[in-house]
């Protein structure tokens, strides 16, 4: 277990936690019963339904809640509230992966299995600070590398893992398309690409090609600053090795061009036929415990459970036939899109279930205004974040190690999770308090336990189908799994049969964009985003656990030592960062783990929050946000 | 005469229900559905064959737990939160875990301050240690001399041999309980440990840890990602820190050395500021004024690479 | 000391606050313990809502005893919150005191900076004499702590002597840091330094008083602000295979030379 794993248990009985629903009175809150509460959201539901509309309400899921909360959850979204808005926060992480890999090999998930990463000869990691936040996986990397794998990182920071690598190429930050392409170009250029895999099991390569034939590891250089040499010596170790992996994580989907850096990475896998068998293909690590669960379960506008399009009128007859309901055949909005909505007034009310969006979205003065705008609020949650603040009716709900359900990793193993100690007062499991509020608004559902709400899902989803709570007993079962006689899949797209209709790949031609904003005259820096291994998200679970909070109790920011000394500042001196949308304020960190021109600051304080600083460009395919670059500048506070 | 004892098992388990006679909680391996092994109530059917390490110090947490209330406020003074008055007999203590309970026997009541929970708890548990005939994933306690049975550190131990059972006492408790059983001659008892022995691969003796060695700390530093698994499953490692409890009250709770924040100081600087400063001081501890029984828990809880196993197989450590 | 006595703080009560300086304060509490207290040792203070943390004896008076804190972090800016009459807890004291039987009757330099002062003040009031030279240095003129007690310390033949990092508009006296009230000849005619401040001042005054001519063996200095239990048990202010807190926090500097070169991690 990484730290945060060995604390976990500190803040579920931490004494912040919420006991009984809340209401708003005045500025503040006070108690009330359930009743009470419940029957105050369903009222007001059903009232700003009956006169703006389904369209008018956004309904929020959790990453972190097991799957049957979400699968009631999306349910009562579309049968009950008759909307389709109903997101979650993969829509700021791999919403672009989602997109990307649908298109490109007909299934959104990681190809393979973290139990095969010990196989593998070469490690390739980009845009992932995995030893920091994927530190079990970086585990079983450590291990292969032991075994003699070599270790690639593409990397615009010097991240713990780059330091050890066997080869570090540090690229501009938004220019990956560009040094993938080059990839591309070296292996077809120097004949090191798998043409039978490509002739056979993919299409769509000579379009690809045309894009991709002028860009040469020369060209990559001007783009991304990684020596052309280098590239290309990287790109043959690539195609050289027998079973390499490639991983990734926000440094590659949190980008406007986010959908197309996943495709150029899948182009590249496939144009080197490193995919459909064991210790190869294309990682995406999915950050939170339940994000791959929540997206499988259809917690995604115009995704019913199980990636079924809602336009598709077989499919709605299907989930009409299971839950007496023909769900809304129009496609709701992404989350990073609702601030938008509310503040032009098509979105009154918001359902907020375990996600913080005033200190996890982009621009945060804008969120702000959207949450003060909010006709009805309803937070459900832990703890009284920032987000609730802005609520008219918080409800207590169960932390993890007091819920019953199942999570679905990041390599599609559907796991158990058992409940071990009671909840804290009043606090209700999710689905429980989903369950009433759709009973008191005329559509109950009679769940009576996590396990029914499985069995429920195993017959929405064909990925579930086989499993069961039964089944699962005997341990974790990875999906596919259309029968209960089917051992589940433990790698995609088997021997080059793609996922998607027809069975090949699809290459899909992109080149590099600059990113919507760079560093100019007046904001010389470029900022990244991120986090740190000690604390998650926005620290509503982590600041109340005494050894994580120590380790990072304060805002900071990294800059490059040079960058320092030419500003005069020291490791502990106050800075102030400055973009075109807000400031923030906090301690300079040198470290050379940025490079000169590169600043890296986290969201996990909200009061310096460095998405007070970061813009909400859009990728137009997946709608997740520009995170990794903006401009900013950066002064010495006197 | 060896001071050992013969017993059967059926002798075994009258020694355990005496002990629940006096009072005690008798705790025995038993194996969850998943594999793991736990200390839980209730005497066993038999011995398990197959048992292993604890993946857990559950020796240590018997008397140091993971965390702990010290003192709140109250009324007119402080009020002090006594360690809770339990009578516990672990049966089936590993060797490794028996001797890392005499280091902080040492440690926590035979240095300068003496600490009153720790002494409490520890009067209150009876150790009855098993010698071992397997070495557990990653361990080195033959090297380490806590393996394959223990010199100090329970009250009985136990030695499988054949079908029965061999016993010493290092207590007058543990001497009482096996008063009736008959004597075992001295040479059958170095006959079992020397055949225990054989059956673990020959180890080379422990380096001393070289402070201020770049390259090795270096290279481990790089490595290891900050997880605090090597201090919370050693049986051996005793620091802790000192931190709010409820809204007036102070608890205590064991503190990674290889966090950055354990050597903060008020202020912000930092004594030992970077992670192979941190492995500096941990190694230095380990084999140095602290101690290490090589059980080898560090190694299989270490997320990256930097516990025993990375220290002892990095070139230039092996002891001369 | 064992038992409940170093487990459990006593309560104390804030007789007295006075403000000494931007940031710094003292603070008079009742303890039961003030007879023990040796220059140079500490105690243990539970600022409420928070947690304990050591702090080094700046004055002992009948039934009460004297910290002199300055706002670093959480637990003490807790405390400046607090007013007289507020209830904190102590106890103690602990550590190694300064060793004054040794310095008794001795020519003695005690070099000090800043809220240095404090954990020599002690031992100031049972040295004062014609034999004791104190140079005493602090950022700026309004951070020189204990001013009114200068004049009695002079009275009693004490060669004192200020400095300021950064002169005011009515500061007339020296200018520059601690360690340029240093010179050969002072330092030569001593026999034994003592040096308490911040640890940058710490590793500069040591320094040249080696280079000056005094053997480290007889500079003795004091390292309170590694520790955090104060009894010896937590860790955190081991070096090597000393605990600063029982140990110390007094050591002479060839101890702590020595500890340097075979522990890990820096010193000051």
């Amino acid at each position: 277990m990484c730290a945060k794993g060995w604390r976990s248990y500190e803040f579920a009985a931490h004494p912040d936690r919420l006991k009984k629903p809340l209401i708003r009175e005045g500025d503040g809150f006070r108690e009330a019963s359930w009743d009470e509460a419940l029957d105050r959201v369903a009222g007001r539901l059903l009232e700003i339904k009956g006169k703006f509309g389904p369209e008018a309400i956004q309904v929020l899921g959790s990453a972190k809640c097991p799957n049957e909360d979400n699968y009631v959850l999306q349910r009562w979204a579309r049968a009950c509230l008759r909307t389709d808005n109903v997101d979650h926060c993969a829509r700021l992480c791999h919403a672009s992966t989602v997109a990307g890999l649908a298109r490109a090999f007909g299934s959104g998930a990681m190809t393979q299995s973290i139990s095969e990463i010990e196989g593998s000869d070469l490690i390739v990691l980009t845009g992932s600070n995995t030893a920091e936040q994927h530190p079990v996986i970086a585990s079983h990397m450590l291990r292969a590398i032991n075994r003699g794998a070599k270790l690639l990182v593409i990397d615009p920071r010097k991240t713990p893992m780059a330091r050890i690598a066997d080869v570090h190429l540090s690229p501009r930050p938004g220019t990956d398309i560009a040094w993938i392409n080059a990839f591309i170009n070296v292996l077809v250029n120097e004949n090191l690409h798998d043409r039978r895999f490509i002739e056979e099991h993919t299409e769509g390569f000579s379009e690809m090609w045309e894009k991709v034939r002028q860009c040469t590891p020369e060209a990559a250089e001007r783009i991304t600053g990684i020596p052309a040499g280098e590239l290309a010596e990287a790109a043959r170790l690539y195609a050289r090795s027998r079973n390499p992996m490639i991983f990734y994580a926000m440094g590659i989907t949190q980008h406007v061009t986010g959908t197309q850096n996943v495709m150029a990475l899948a182009n590249l896998v496939m144009v080197a036929g490193k995919i459909g068998r064991p210790s190869t293909g294309l990682c995406p690590l999915r950050g939170q415990n339940n994000v791959q669960g929540a997206c499988d379960v259809g917690v995604l506008p115009g995704m019913l459970p199980g990636y079924r399009s809602n336009s598709d009128e077989r499919i709605l007859g299907q989930f009409e036939a299971l839950w007496g309901v023909r769900p809304p055949s129009w496609k709701g909005i992404p989350s990073t899109q609702a601030p938008d909505a509310i503040l032009a007034g098509k979105v009154r009310a918001l359902y907020s279930m375990g996600e913080n969006i005033f200190s996890s979205h982009p621009d945060m003065h804008h969120v702000e205004e959207a949450l003060r705008r909010t006709d009805f609020l309803v937070v459900q949650d832990l703890f009284l974040t920032e987000t609730a603040r802005f609520a008219h009716v918080v409800l207590p709900a169960t932390a993890w190690p007091e819920k019953e359900g199942t999570f679905t990793g990041t390599d599609r193993t559907v796991q158990r999770v058992r409940k071990a100690v009671e909840p804290p007062g009043e606090a209700w499991d999710d689905w429980r308090i989903i369950g009433e509020v759709s009973r008191r608004m005329g559509y109950p559902m009679e769940f009576r336990s996590p396990e029914t709400i499985f069995s429920e899902m195993a017959k929405a989803i064909p990925l579930y189908a086989g499993m069961s709570y039964e089944r699962l007993e005997q341990g974790g079962v990875q999906w596919p799994c259309p029968s209960p006689d089917h051992p589940g899949t433990p790698y995609l797209h088997r021997d080059g049969v793609f996922a998607r209709p027809g069975g090949r790949g699809r290459f899909h031609p992109v080149e590099h964009v600059e990113p919507p904003e760079r560093p100019d005259a007046e904001y010389p820096f470029c900022l990244s985003t991120g986090r740190v291994g000690f604390h998650w998200h926005t620290r509503s679970m982590t600041s109340r656990i005494g050894l994580l909070e120590r380790e990072y109790p304060a805002a900071f920011v990294d800059v490059n030592p040079e960058d320092g000394r030419r500003l005069g500042l020291r490791s502990g001196d106050r800075v102030r960062v400055t973009s075109r949308r807000g400031s923030l304020e906090c301690a300079a960190r040198l470290t050379d783990e940025v490079p000169p021109g590169l600043l890296f600051a986290t969201f996990h304080y909200s009061e310096a929050s460095a998405n007070a600083l970061t813009l909400n460009a859009l990728d137009p395919i997946a709608q997740i946000p520009e995170l990794k670059v903006s401009a900013v500048r950066l002064e010495k506070v006197p | 005469m060896s001071g050992a004892k013969r017993l059967s098992w059926g002798d075994l388990t009258r020694v355990l229900r005496a002990l629940e006679k006096e009072g005690y909680e008798v705790l025995s391996p038993q194996k969850n559905r998943w594999g793991d092994w736990f200390p839980e109530p209730g005497l066993p059917a038999g011995w398990p064959g197959d048992f292993q390490n604890y993946a857990y110090p559950f020796l240590k947490e018997a008397v140091f737990p993971l965390e702990e209330p010290l003192f709140s406020s109250g009324g007119t003074g402080f009020v002090f939160h006594a360690a809770e008055d339990r009578r516990l007999a672990f049966f089936g203590a590993r060797p490794c875990d028996a001797e890392a309970l005499a280091y902080t026997d040492l440690f926590f009541t035979g240095r300068f301050f003496a600490d009153s929970r720790y002494r409490a708890r520890r009067r209150n548990l009876f150790v009855i240690a098993a010698a071992c005939r397997a070495p557990c994933p990653k361990s080195f306690c033959v090297a380490a001399q806590a393996g394959p049975w223990a010199r100090k550190g329970f009250d009985i131990q136990v030695y499988p041999a054949g079908g029965d059972w061999l016993a010493e006492a290092a207590t007058l408790q543990g001497r009482r309980l096996l008063s009736a059983y008959p004597d075992v001659r001295r040479e059958d008892l170095l006959r079992v440990r020397r055949e225990l022995e054989g059956l673990f691969p020959a180890p080379g003796p422990l380096p001393r840890h070289t402070v201020r060695d770049a390259a090795r700390t270096g290279w481990l530093g790089a490595r290891c990602f900050r997880c605090g698994a090597c201090i919370w499953l050693c049986p051996t490692c005793t620091c802790y820190d000192q931190c709010r409890f409820g809204k007036d009250g102070v608890k205590r709770e064991q503190d990674p050395c290889l966090f950055e924040g354990y050597h903060r100081l008020a202020g912000g600087a930092s004594l030992r500021p970077t992670q192979p400063h941190r492995m500096d001081f941990r190694y230095e501890c380990k084999f140095g004024v602290g101690a290490c029984v090589g059980c080898g828990r560090c190694s299989v809880g270490c997320v990256g690479y930097a516990a025993m196993e990375a220290y002892l197989e990095r070139p230039g450590s092996r002891a001369t | 000391m064992s038992g409940r006595g170093h487990e459990l703080p006593e309560s104390s009560k804030i007789i007295r606050i006075r403000d000494e300086g931007p940031g710094i304060r003292s603070f008079d509490l009742t303890f039961s313990g003030w007879e023990e207290v040796r220059p140079g040792q500490m105690v243990k203070l539970y600022a409420p809502g928070h947690w304990e943390f050591p702090v080094s004896v700046s004055g002992v008076d009948e039934g009460a005893i004297t910290l002199t804190l300055a706002r670093v972090g959480v637990a003490t800016t807790a405390m400046f919150g607090l007013s007289e009459g507020a209830t904190v807890g102590l106890r103690g004291p602990f550590g190694r005191p300064w060793p004054t039987q040794l310095l008794w009757g001795r020519k003695v330099l005690v070099v000090a900076g800043g809220v240095g002062l404090a954990p020599t003040r002690l031992l100031l009031r049972e040295l004062a004499g014609p034999g004791l030279t104190l140079l005493y240095g602090a950022r700026s003129p309004s951070l020189l702590l204990f001013r009114d007690e200068y004049g009695e310390l002079v009275d009693r033949g004490v060669d004192l002597r200020l400095t300021v990092d950064a002169g005011d508009a009515t500061w007339k006296g020296h200018v520059g840091v601690v360690t340029t009230l240093l010179d050969r000849d002072l330092v030569r005619t001593r026999d034994h330094a003592v040096v308490a401040g911040p640890p940058v001042m710490m590793h500069f005054a040591t320094r040249a008083l080696v280079e000056m001519g005094m053997p480290p063996e007889r500079i003795f200095v004091t390292l309170e602000n590694h520790m955090k239990c104060g009894v010896g048990l937590c860790g955190h202010c081991r070096i090597g295979d000393r605990y600063v807190c029982t140990d110390g926090p007094v050591f002479s500097l060839a101890e702590v030379f020595a500890l340097q070169e075979r522990s890990a991690g820096n010193l000051w």
